[in-house]
């Protein structure tokens, strides 16, 4: 399908805008590194946290994935590819952090619902204390479903459905093969199908 | 033309809408004729909508952009924002407990003792305040409440002060005692 022109030249624009900040952050520019950080900061910050289960460690290794991009910025040789590098080096802070603490992958600590609760309650939008109250369950839900997940379906999900990648961009983040990729989101997906539906089966 | 088990492996990518054109009309084709398969779609696409809705997300605080930049310009790094570890600490139910009971602990011992210290100001130092607020209320002593006697600063520095008007005001005496 063809995309309207209007839309296209947003796209050409968008590109264009980032190809210059990752020329400027290349020169060492961190005024244009800040408008990188701005567009990417978020997605990084919520991947780790769904892979680590911490806001603190999402804090702290979205802060090294940055640092560490700015340092090895010259070394990404097709600025197409930023985003998916990017990621890669959030990747690879992740399991990391798990080696470190010899913890196992994904397994989430004790603190992350009370630490999760403080930040979220920031960005949530105002409701009635009922609706909030439901709204707030079925958040504890997804949330759940999500930890519940082994790590390798849990991080293509993360990447799928939260982060919105197509395939081809999520099989670049993880190293791994296409097929391979399609097959755990496919398996990841009939999970939390299968989860979402007992748990609404069980409270209806 | 295709059977019910490849519609259903292909179900979660044509959602993703990765499938090529050619399969995605196959799909759609299928769903169209299995109310079976067109169930499993259904039910699958209630879930993505589901967590669509439900999924929470952070912000990230604007501290960490001062973190990191702090970092890159060769500046020690902060490690976390300052209260960061308490609250991370905080979060362990077990240390929670034992901070909630020291606070507590603190705030009696606290308390205790201001109330001590209140009371215990009744020789010269009570007096010598109680006589300063009467003077400058133009008020009997016997009319200053004791407890509330208490003046930080002296009567000059409020007399100059242009946003403080003594003279005029409207405001309820607290150090003096109602008429009944």
């Amino acid at each position: 399908m063809k995309r309207p022109k209007t839309e296209a030249r947003a796209e050409d624009e968008r590109i264009g805008e980032l190809q210059e900040w990752l020329q400027r952050s290349k020169q060492q520019d961190l005024e244009a590194f800040h408008q990188l950080y701005q567009r990417y900061s978020k997605r990084i910050l919520n991947y780790i946290y769904r892979m680590t289960g911490s806001v603190a460690d999402a804090e702290d290794l979205t802060q090294e994935t940055f640092v560490s991009a700015f340092q090895n910025l010259k070394k990404l040789k097709d600025d197409g590819k930023f985003e998916s590098w990017l990621f890669t080096i959030a990747r690879n802070n992740v399991y990391q952090q798990f080696r470190k603490k010899q913890i196992p992958v994904g397994s989430l600590d004790a603190g992350g619902e009370e630490e999760r609760s403080e930040y979220e309650r920031i960005a949530a939008p105002v409701r009635d204390p009922q609706e909030e109250a439901l709204y707030s369950e079925l958040q504890h839900v997804v949330n759940e479903v999500i930890e519940e997940l082994p790590e390798k379906y849990r991080e293509v999900f993360v990447l799928s459905a939260i982060q919105h990648y197509d395939y081809k961009r999520i099989s670049e983040i993880v190293g791994r093969s296409l097929a391979s990729v399609k097959t755990d989101i496919h398996r990841a997906r009939l999970r939390v199908r299968d989860r979402v539906k007992r748990y609404l089966g069980q409270s209806s | 033309m295709m059977n019910c088990q490849g519609c259903r492996d292909d179900l979660v990518a044509y959602l993703d809408e990765e499938l090529e054109q050619s399969m995605q009309a196959q799909v759609e084709d299928h769903l169209e004729r299995c109310v079976s398969c067109r169930q499993e779609h259904d039910s699958l696409r209630q879930s993505y909508e589901f967590t669509e809705t439900y999924l929470s997300s952070l912000e990230p605080s604007p501290y960490l952009w001062t973190r990191i930049s702090a970092g890159l310009r060769g500046e020690p790094m902060p490690v976390r924002a300052p209260w960061s570890w308490l609250a991370a600490r905080i979060s362990n139910s077990a240390v929670a407990v034992r901070l909630a009971a020291v606070a507590i602990l603190v705030l009696g011992v606290g308390s205790s003792w201001l109330f001590y210290h209140e009371r215990k100001l009744t020789g010269q130092a009570r007096q010598e305040m109680v006589q300063f607020v009467a003077d400058w209320e133009g008020l009997d002593v016997s009319r200053v409440n004791p407890f509330l006697a208490r003046h930080e600063h002296p009567v000059d520095e409020l007399e100059a002060n242009p946003f403080i008007d003594l003279h005029h005001h409207d405001i309820k005496n607290p150090f003096r005692h109602e008429e009944r």
